[in-house]
Formats: structure tokens, C-alpha cells, sequence
């Protein structure tokens, strides 16, 4: 164990430009991966959740450099390398986004990667002991009986026997198959293994005995190990510390327990609470997360989680029941980007009753849509509310979000940073900033 | 909530495959019933032939090689007996049918409205205009945001839980009695997959359909099922309703499942070994090879006759005859399980 940790991503970014014309202009980018930073200290498994599309397979391939990063650091303290030597440019020896090809053929020894699907992994002509013993030729081992030994016992560790050696992947099962994946990734005898979503395709027996494998290797082998997984109940069983993210950015990182015992990102919370309880008679409200993660290119403004946060913040002057304060955010929202379709609801409600529907009978049916209450709370709130859905019925759709644009939130005022909530845990959101935990994050606690 | 007789009763169905290895017995003699409105989940692992038991419901299995014997009896008619053409007007209409892969299920050359349209007017004789309104009204029903809009959109502009709404949304075209999911969430995300979920409960009580619900999750069972049929290697170990299923697990392939689960006693471990070979199964209980509790007795004979623990309750282990102590399997002292389900309870 040295201190320093084996890996550390500073800042780290990656955004795909977006072209458009003959001249291929870049017009914008998708910030697949916008800034994050974390270290991964030696025998350490991270986990990295978040929902498909926030970008956490690009930032596993930007680390290990299956893709240029667009900046940031990545630090990689493996043996051998030596931060201490300076390259010259001012760069640090070990910043893997500036090796050359030969440092980096090295450094792909070193780091090894395992993937969500393991058929499409292998080569299907190839027996899966040549797919693995290949790997120790490429990096320069002549002896071909030695090849053969090591790749042998290495079957033997992961659970398969030294005769399948010969056979071809189509013989093996999914879970085996993603055995010897891991067979495959250890040959090299890594430092860091990088593994996305390695037992989100199998079953939940089979899904068992994978994480059980891979934290028995870790062992053995005294691996860091980057886990990436859309299922915290997955991370829960394999990860020291879990880094959450949202939309190319962390928005907490802290160890495991603390994570399921004490979340302190209204996300966190609820991708806690979509994780199916094997428990028939619990009746508990899941926070549902609305619509899906928003696009990269144009990332909301202020904290990116505000357009579904179920906990996103009133401004001082009004004090409504926080649901109908979303309800009116998301209408707001779809307001204004001139996504509501009137006239298919109005449609709807005519093959209902056969004559036109009157404005009153619209307006409440809007209102259902959208969850809102019949009369809001505050009375200026509710004022502005009843005109601007005056003005949407009437087709005024421009008037309807000036009106609603009034409603602002402080989440998308300003972002909010990344601090201290306790030892190693840190979070971004205003809410827990100076304040109280979540106040039913227990509730959300699943045993 | 269930009429007498149920919407779909299944008795003694087998089906099997011809293959070079020989008959290969993916379902074996299996019977269960669905009642009206009500949500039953066939659950197991991969192999286990859920699905092909789901399929042989409506004779989705093609034939040549495989072959569906028994009697399946919907809505009081006899699907075995029905020809071809019988059993097209049934599927769609009135038993429809969603599968796991949604981008497999849609087809990539036309738009979600074509598809959509083309389903309305298969069973109805409506003009395009009307067919039109029935999909943006369907998708508005399934959740997807301004359905007018994306009904010109292709599936490739879908995320995978929409595309998964669009096939429900084509399912429901024409209201049928009986829906079949096959891992509709297995394929999504965990916060994907809850929205699915609840959106298939609140559709269910929308327009009191049936629902068979085929998976390998017990934390997804747990959120929809009224009733639980647990399969293994093509047989039925243990049936009961959902709360039974969860309290009293009786049977060890059941409680095996239910370790497997994150903050079970097998989270990291899960059952050893492999279903057994189709072709060639192994006397007695088929979970037998597997099973830490497994006497001798179980290995010898067919697979054990099912035990009634409750009139709704009952598993197939030879624990439960012949006076033997089944608390070994269900016992208290070692019982972390249903420890953890209780701590839940009381949160």
C-alpha cells in the first residue's frame, strides 16, 4: 500500500463536437463527460451508478483512453510509474491522457477493462484459450507453454476448468462467458480493472456468483477495480466507495454504507428508491423519476438534476406543497419549450362526450396531466397559473410560458459545488448544503 | 377478484423440441391458472423455460421442432383445439403479447406511428385519420411526452424505455383480457424500470386486464404479483400467492432465489452449479443436483407431487411428506432471510 492512490482523474472531460453544414462547422457539443474528479486508492473497488446516458461508460473509455479525453488529468500510480521523474513539458510523467503509444501499450497492461456484454466480446472462431493467451503474446511473451500454463490456471481461478481451454465461446453460458472475461482481463496481471455494467446482462443467481468471483479476485490479486452500474443494489455488494453521477457530473461520492444510509443528493435518494424491495407488503411511495436524463448538449443551467428533482427548491416567497411546486416546474418547463399538445387533449376529450369540450373541462384536464392541483395554495402562484393556462387554451402559447417563466427556482440560478457533508462524503445540492439530512432518507433505507 | 373460472387456465402443459441432441423437454407437464385482473408471475432463471411456457400459450413456439401438448383453456375456449387462423384472431386481440428486447419487437424501416396505425387497422376497420388519433391517444396513455409529435419519429429515436412504453402502447390497441410480459424491464434501467412497472399497474387497473409476467427478479415480483409460480428446469417447485411466496418460501430453490438478492445470505455466492441438461434430466426433483438439503429420496422417481401447504400454497420438495421435518429448509435458526424482509416491515 502506498498512499498516494492508484488512479486519480482530475477534471476530466469529454465532449463530443456536434457538426453541421459542408464545412462540418462545429456547431456545439454533447459534454458526455463534464469535469469529474476521483481517486481510487490501491485495493479499492469505486462505483460509478447513474442512469443509461449520463456518462458513465465515457468516462471509463476516456480514462483508459479507448477515447480521447478532451482534458483533464488522469493520474495512474501503478509500478514503474514514477510521478517524480519530470517529462519535460511540463506535464506529469503519469498522466495517462499524454502518453505516447509506447507508454501507452504499457499502461493497457496495467489497466484492463471488462464489458456489459460478454459475447460480443470474444471472437467467436477463436477458442476462448487462445483469446486469452493471445493477450501475453502481444505483450511479449515467446514461451508458448508458459502462455498456455498461466491462461490454464487462470481458467482454474475463475471458476472453469484448464480442459476448456479448447473450447469456443458459443459453448460457454453468459455468466461463464463473463468468467472468462475476467479470465481474460487478469492475464496481465493488472493493477486496475475497469468493469461496465460486467452483470447487468445475466441473471440474479448468476449475477451473485459473478460479484462474489470479482471480490475474490480482487483479493488475490489485490486489485483496484472502477465498477460501473446503473443498480445501486449491485454497487452495494461489491464497492468500498460508490462516486454517483448525473448528466457528466458527480453529484456525490462517498463510501458505500454512508451512500445507502444517509444520501445527501435528492438523486442518490432516488435511484435508491427505484431498486425493487423483495418485500410484497411494503407499500412505501417511491420517488419517481420522471421523463429521462436531458440531453448533453445543452445541459439545464444551474444544478443539472433540477428539471426532475423531486426536492427542487421554492424560492422564498412562495411555500406550496413541494409536489405541486414540481408539477408547476415541469409545466413550466413544458411550456416553454412549446411541448404541449392542447389540441391532442382536447381531441381526447371530444370522442369522449361526442360535443366540443368546453375551456373549464380542458384547463382541468391539463391540470391532471400535468399533476397539478385544482386551486394552488399561494394565491399569486395560482393567479399567474390560471392565465397562462387561459392563454395555452386559447392558443397563445408565447404569453402562457412568459407567464409561467416567472416561476424560478434557485436551483437553476447557480450551480451548486461539491462539499463536505462528513468524513469522505461529498455531494453538490443547496438543499443539504447547510442543512438537515434528506428527512426521510430513512425511510428509503431498504433493510 | 377472480370469477370462478379463470381467464386462462393452463393444465398439464408440456412442450417439446426436436434436436439433434434428442427431445429436449423445455416445459414439463406444468399447470397453472390466470384469473380475471389478476397479475401472475412466472419466475426463474434463464433456462428455467418461463418463456417458453409464456409462448406455448398462444403457440408462439414454431413447429417444427417443438411440439405443445395439454390444455389450454381462455376465456372458457379451448386455444389447443383452434386452428391457425382462430388462433390469430385471439392473439392481439385478446391476448396480447411484450417481450424484452422492445428494438428487436419494433421495426426499424417505419416510423412508431406507422407500426402503431398498422396494428389499430389490423383489427379494426378504421380510415388512417382515426387510426392516427387512437395511436397519439395510446401513447399519451403509456407516457410518452408529446405523443403527436413522435408519432413520425423512428424507433432508433427512442430511448429503450420509451420504446418499451411504444410496445405497450401497441399491445393495448385493442384492449385485451390477457397481457403477457416477458422481462418487459429486464433490458432497462433500475429508475427506467420502475416507471415501466408502475405504469403496467396503473394500466391493469385502467382497464382490468390480466397480466402473466414472466422474470428472473424477485424484487420486481414483489412489486406486481398477486400470485407467484416459481419454475426450475421446465417444472413448477413452488406456487402461492405473492405474500407467501415472500413469507414462507417452502421450497429450497425458492429460498435459494431469494438469498441471490442484494442482502441476501448468497448476494455474493448464488447457487451453485447449472440447471440440468434438457435433454436428458435427472431423476426426481430436477433441483435436486443443486439443493444443500437433497436426501437421497430426491433423486429417485419423478418430480415429487406438489404438497398443499394452503389452499393457495403449494410446493413440490419431498420435505413435505412422509413426516419429514421441513423446517430444516424453512427453519428458524438460520433464517436471515425473512429477518431482513421484517426489518423492512417495520421501517
Amino acid at each position: 500500500m502506498t498512499e498516494r492512490p492508484l488512479l486519480s482523474v482530475r477534471d476530466l472531460k469529454k465532449h463530443y463536437p456536434i457538426k453541421e453544414g459542408i464545412l462540418s462547422r462545429q456547431v456545439g457539443a454533447a459534454r458526455a463527460v463534464d469535469g469529474i474528479s476521483f481517486d481510487i486508492a490501491q485495493g479499492e473497488t469505486l462505483g460509478l451508478v447513474g442512469e443509461s446516458g449520463c456518462g458513465k461508460s465515457t468516462a471509463a473509455s476516456s480514462i483508459i483512453r479507448l477515447e480521447e479525453p478532451t482534458s483533464g488529468e488522469v493520474l495512474f500510480n501503478g509500478d514503474g510509474y514514477d510521478d517524480t521523474r519530470s517529462s519535460g513539458d511540463g506535464t506529469a510523467p503519469n498522466d495517462v491522457t499524454e502518453f505516447d503509444d509506447r507508454e501507452l501499450k504499457s499502461f493497457r497492461r496495467d489497466a484492463q477493462m471488462i464489458f456489459q456484454d460478454p459475447s460480443s466480446s470474444f471472437d467467436p472462431r477463436q477458442t476462448i484459450g487462445g483469446s486469452i493467451a493471445e493477450l501475453l503474446e502481444v505483450h511479449g511473451m515467446a514461451d508458448k507453454q508458459r502462455r498456455r500454463s498461466i491462461t490454464e490456471n487462470l481458467l482454474e481461478d475463475v471458476g472453469l476448468s484448464a480442459g476448456d481451454y479448447h473450447r469456443y465461446p458459443h459453448e460457454f453460458s453468459g455468466g461463464q462467458k463473463q468468467r472468462i472475461a475476467l479470465a481474460r482481463a487478469l492475464v496481465l496481471n493488472p493493477d486496475l480493472m475497469i468493469a461496465d455494467e460486467p452483470v447487468s446482462s445475466l441473471d440474479v443467481s448468476i449475477r451473485a456468483e459473478i460479484l462474489s468471483l470479482v471480490n475474490d479476485l480482487q483479493e488475490q490479486y489485490g486489485l483496484s477495480v472502477l465498477f460501473i452500474s446503473h443498480d445501486l443494489s449491485v454497487i452495494r455488494d461489491v464497492c468500498d466507495r460508490v462516486a454517483v453521477m448525473y448528466l457528466g457530473e458527480i453529484v456525490e461520492i462517498a463510501p458505500t454504507e454512508e451512500i445507502f444510509a444517509d444520501p445527501q443528493h435528492p438523486y442518490t435518494e432516488a435511484l435508491l428508491s427505484a431498486i425493487p424491495t423483495p418485500d410484497p407488503r411494503n407499500t412505501r411511495e417511491d420517488i419517481e423519476l420522471k421523463g429521462k436524463v436531458p440531453s448533453p448538449t445543452d445541459p439545464p443551467d444551474g444544478c443539472r438534476f433540477h428539471t426532475r428533482c423531486h426536492r427542487v427548491i421554492q424560492p422564498d416567497e412562495y411555500d406550496l406543497e413541494q409536489s405541486h411546486w414540481r408539477a408547476l416546474l415541469t409545466f413550466r418547463d413544458r411550456v416553454v419549450a412549446d411541448n404541449v399538445d392542447v389540441g391532442s387533449t382536447r381531441r381526447a376529450l371530444d370522442t369522449d362526450d361526442g360535443d366540443t369540450v368546453s375551456d373549464t373541462k380542458l384547463k382541468g384536464e391539463l391540470r391532471r396531466e400535468f399533476s397539478l392541483p385544482e386551486s394552488l395554495s399561494d394565491r399569486s402562484a395560482e393567479e399567474t397559473l390560471a392565465e397562462a393556462l387561459d392563454r395555452l387554451v386559447d392558443g397563445d402559447g408565447d404569453r402562457a410560458s412568459e407567464l409561467l417563466s416567472t416561476f424560478t427556482t434557485p436551483c437553476e440560478e447557480s450551480k451548486p459545488e461539491l462539499t463536505d457533508r462528513g468524513t469522505n462524503h461529498q455531494a453538490s445540492c443547496f438543499l443539504t448544503e447547510n442543512e438537515e439530512p434528506l428527512q426521510d432518507a430513512a425511510d428509503l433505507r431498504a433493510d | 377478484m377472480t370469477s370462478d373460472t379463470p381467464l386462462l387456465s393452463v393444465e398439464n402443459l408440456t412442450t417439446t423440441f426436436s434436436t439433434d441432441a434428442g427431445l429436449l423437454t423445455a416445459v414439463d407437464d406444468i399447470s397453472f391458472d390466470v384469473g380475471r385482473g389478476e397479475t401472475v408471475c412466472i419466475v426463474g432463471e434463464s433456462g428455467s423455460g418461463k418463456t417458453v411456457a409464456s409462448e406455448s400459450i398462444t403457440r408462439l413456439i414454431p413447429s417444427p421442432p417443438g411440439t405443445v401438448d395439454g390444455t389450454i383453456r381462455f376465456d372458457d375456449r379451448d386455444i389447443t383445439a383452434m386452428s391457425e387462423s382462430e388462433l390469430r384472431g385471439l392473439r392481439g386481440q385478446n391476448i396480447a403479447h411484450i417481450f424484452q428486447n422492445p428494438q428487436d419487437a419494433l421495426n426499424h424501416c417505419y416510423t412508431v406511428g406507422w407500426q402503431i396505425t398498422e396494428a389499430v387497422q389490423v383489427h379494426e376497420d378504421v380510415a388512417d385519420e382515426e387510426a392516427r388519433e387512437r395511436a397519439v391517444d395510446l401513447l399519451n396513455r403509456v407516457g410518452v411526452a408529446n405523443a403527436a409529435a413522435r408519432l413520425d419519429d423512428y424507433p432508433h429515436e427512442f430511448s429503450g424505455g420509451q420504446k418499451q412504453r411504444v410496445m405497450i402502447a401497441m399491445a393495448l390497441v385493442t384492449n385485451p383480457d390477457l397481457l403477457i410480459a416477458d422481462e418487459p424491464t429486464t433490458a432497462l434501467d433500475v429508475t427506467v424500470q420502475a416507471q415501466i412497472l408502475r405504469l403496467l399497474n396503473d394500466l391493469q387497473e385502467e382497464f382490468g386486464m390480466s397480466v402473466l409476467f414472466v422474470t428472473h427478479d424477485l424484487g420486481v415480483v414483489a412489486e406486481i404479483a398477486d400470485r407467484v409460480v416459481v419454475m426450475y428446469a421446465g417444472k413448477v417447485m413452488e406456487r402461492g400467492d405473492v405474500y407467501e411466496i415472500f413469507e414462507s418460501p417452502s421450497h429450497p430453490y425458492t429460498r435459494a432465489l431469494m438469498d441471490c438478492l442484494p442482502g441476501g445470505d448468497r448476494a455474493a455466492g448464488g447457487i451453485e452449479g447449472t440447471l440440468p441438461n434438457p435433454t436428458d434430466p435427472p431423476d426426481g426433483c430436477r433441483f435436486a443436483p443443486r439443493c444443500e438439503y437433497a436426501v437421497d429420496e430426491c433423486t429417485r422417481g419423478d418430480q415429487p407431487e406438489e404438497a398443499e401447504l394452503s389452499a393457495s400454497h403449494s410446493v413440490s420438495c419431498v420435505y413435505y411428506y412422509g413426516g419429514r421435518d421441513a423446517s430444516v429448509i424453512t427453519g428458524e435458526g438460520d433464517d436471515g432471510w425473512s429477518r431482513s424482509t421484517e426489518g423492512t416491515a417495520d421501517d
